[in-house]
């Protein structure tokens, strides 16, 4: 298994999630996203949250490790939820301060719009846990290959990325090994004044940008001694091909979606009507 | 037989290539031939145009006169270039930039994809290029964690892959560490032996070339000395005019011949260099022995 990779946040795993073709993968977390906007009333909320939970079970990836991925978001999370809570009216008052008002509708769109936020991180961060970044890119060559047809170089875009990928950990080595040695010749990069320390970065970073510069050169003319000549006529080692796992993904998520506008029509209000009851 | 490479009468200049009045040319009508299936090594110093030279032959570069031949084909000729560099295969001294995938199999993939070969024969020609570095239980890993010399040997099953038909090697062991650099030394000595590979190794490394069928000695864009191993490191003094060192063990052998102590052959290797030892130790006995080798 590819079980090196620390790049990206592949968490390497056998599971049902992680065998799945990176394209169908991709197509239905694009569509996840959809369908999460898409709910607007509590049961087509919950039901969409049981079946990532479920998923996420499903994937073997430890909960800790997802919930993980909400962190950076957190701000985002808190912000949203304050603006809502004064800003979106409806339903009865239920605390008012100076001019500041909260309403029972208020803190029910807080509350959905931070689940929200919360299902779209761990619906995408399960595809980069579940997908190696080669997989990923490759996914997204196949994927816009109808893009061709308006001229736009899809293949050359996924080579960058490849190359892009492949070159990190060489880069962030090499910035390592520049850094150590400037600090050897006395560079101070961690005191003084955020315009010093920024100041400091350039003795870094042209070392940094002037060897990628020779680094590309070279894997130029080692791409062109491997006969690359673009995207025409080349094949691919990896044949991507749908399995009945797949289809099965695809109707689930077709279920998923058609519960929820199902939902969405015959359900609103349904857990809205007994919270204001019970208020 | 019909030699795989012929370069016959290069001419060729850096200045030129960028349009400037060509000062002094880097070749001057520079002719050589290599055999199929021999293993020769390219040595001199820095700016002797050894690794110039590697270029020309796959035509990365091409001479402003004269013509470099692969299996026939003209690299000059735009027409010829997918199969000039289907035929030489050039690696770099650097395996780090001549990696494209992060994956090790991928990147071997990477040439087989390029010539638009079916997915099947894809697998098959990695599988067997993986096989013949010995690499294949990295098939699956990151290129990024592999060392110095496991990169050097992907970077060669990449070339292997596009099943050429002459290695071209451009200092491949300079940036390796001493054991990076035994294995990959051996690797390309066993696809020269056993597969019978063609094989251009450019090296500064005097103990590398003693290990070839030939060695082709450059200095200032010229062949200084042609010949076998021995026949090479034989001429002392025309090494240490053009600043070149030898093996270990040739020093050893014209150091005791200083002394007055000539070995009964000049040793390549510390092998030979142990047995012509043992040799020498042997006539202090009986009284034979001649340092005829010495020129």
């Amino acid at each position: 298994m590819l079980n090196d990779i620390t790049f990206g946040q592949y968490y390497p795993a056998e599971s049902p999630l992680h065998r799945l073709d990176p394209r169908v993968k991709l197509v239905l977390t694009v569509g996840l996203i959809v369908v999460i906007f898409l709910a607007r009333v509590a049961v087509s909320l919950l039901l969409v949250t049981a079946l990532l939970l479920a998923v996420t079970l499903l994937s073997r990836i430890p909960l800790r490790l997802t919930l993980k991925s909400l962190k950076p978001v957190l701000p985002l999370l808190i912000l949203t939820a304050v603006i809502n809570l004064f800003y979106a009216s409806g339903g009865r008052v239920v605390l008012q301060v100076w001019k500041l008002t909260i309403t029972t509708g208020g803190l029910l769109t807080a509350g959905y719009m931070a689940l929200r936020i919360c299902l779209l991180i761990l619906g995408s961060s399960l595809l980069t846990y579940t997908t190696t970044p080669t997989d990923l890119t490759d996914a997204l060559e196949r994927l816009l290959s109808p893009l061709k047809a308006v001229r736009l170089d899809v293949h050359s875009l996924a080579m960058m990325m490849t190359i892009a990928l492949r070159f990190i950990p060489t880069l962030i080595e090499e910035t390592e090994k520049i850094t150590a040695a400037q600090k050897a010749r006395g560079a101070d990069l961690e005191s003084g004044s955020l315009l010093r320390r920024v100041r400091a970065l350039i003795p870094i970073l042209i070392p940094l940008l002037i060897s990628a510069f020779r680094r590309a050169a070279e894997l130029a003319d080692a791409m062109e001694c491997r006969c690359y000549h673009g995207g025409e006529g080349r094949t691919r080692l990896k044949q991507l091909r749908l399995a009945p796992r797949d289809g099965a993904a695809l109707v689930l998520f077709c279920l998923l979606a058609a519960g929820v506008v199902l939902a969405n029509r015959f359900l609103p209000g349904l857990l809205y009507g007994l919270f204001a009851r019970l208020w | 037989m019909q030699p795989i490479i012929q370069v016959q009468s290069v001419c060729f200049s850096y200045a030129a290539e960028e349009g400037k009045k060509p000062a002094e040319p880097l070749f001057d009508h520079l002719s050589l031939e290599f055999e199929e299936g021999s293993f020769t090594a390219v040595l001199g110093h820095n700016g002797s145009g050894k690794s110039t030279l590697s270029r020309l032959l796959n035509g990365l570069l091409l001479p402003q006169s004269g013509r470099v031949l692969a299996a026939g084909y003209d690299a000059a000729d735009e027409e010829n270039a997918l199969a000039v560099r289907k035929t030489v295969g050039l690696v770099f001294q650097n395996p780090d930039n001549q990696i494209v995938s992060s994956i090790v199999e991928e990147d071997v993939a990477f040439g087989p994809e390029n010539l638009g070969l079916p997915p099947e024969e894809i697998r098959r020609r990695v599988d067997e290029a993986l096989r013949q570095v010995d690499m294949t239980d990295y098939r699956t890993h990151s290129t990024s964690r592999l060392s110095g010399g496991q990169k050097q040997r992907v970077a060669i099953a990449g070339m292997l892959a596009m099943h050429p038909r002459c290695l071209v090697l451009d200092e491949p062991t300079a940036m390796l560490d001493p054991r990076g650099r035994r294995e990959v030394l051996q690797t390309v000595r066993r696809l020269n032996r056993e597969a019978g590979m063609t094989v251009i190794w450019i090296t500064h490394y005097m103990e590398e070339a003693a290990l070839a069928d030939r060695c082709v000695v450059m200095q200032k864009g010229g062949v200084l000395l042609d010949g076998t191993p021995a026949e090479v490191f034989a001429r002392r003094q025309v090494l240490q005019s053009a600043g070149l060192d030898m093996p270990p063990a040739c020093r050893l052998a014209f150091a005791l011949a200083d002394v007055g102590l000539p070995l009964p052959c000049l040793p390549l290797t510390e092998e030979d260099c142990a047995a012509a030892l043992a040799r020498l130790l042997g006539r202090e006995n009986n009284g034979e022995g001649t340092g005829a080798w010495q020129n």
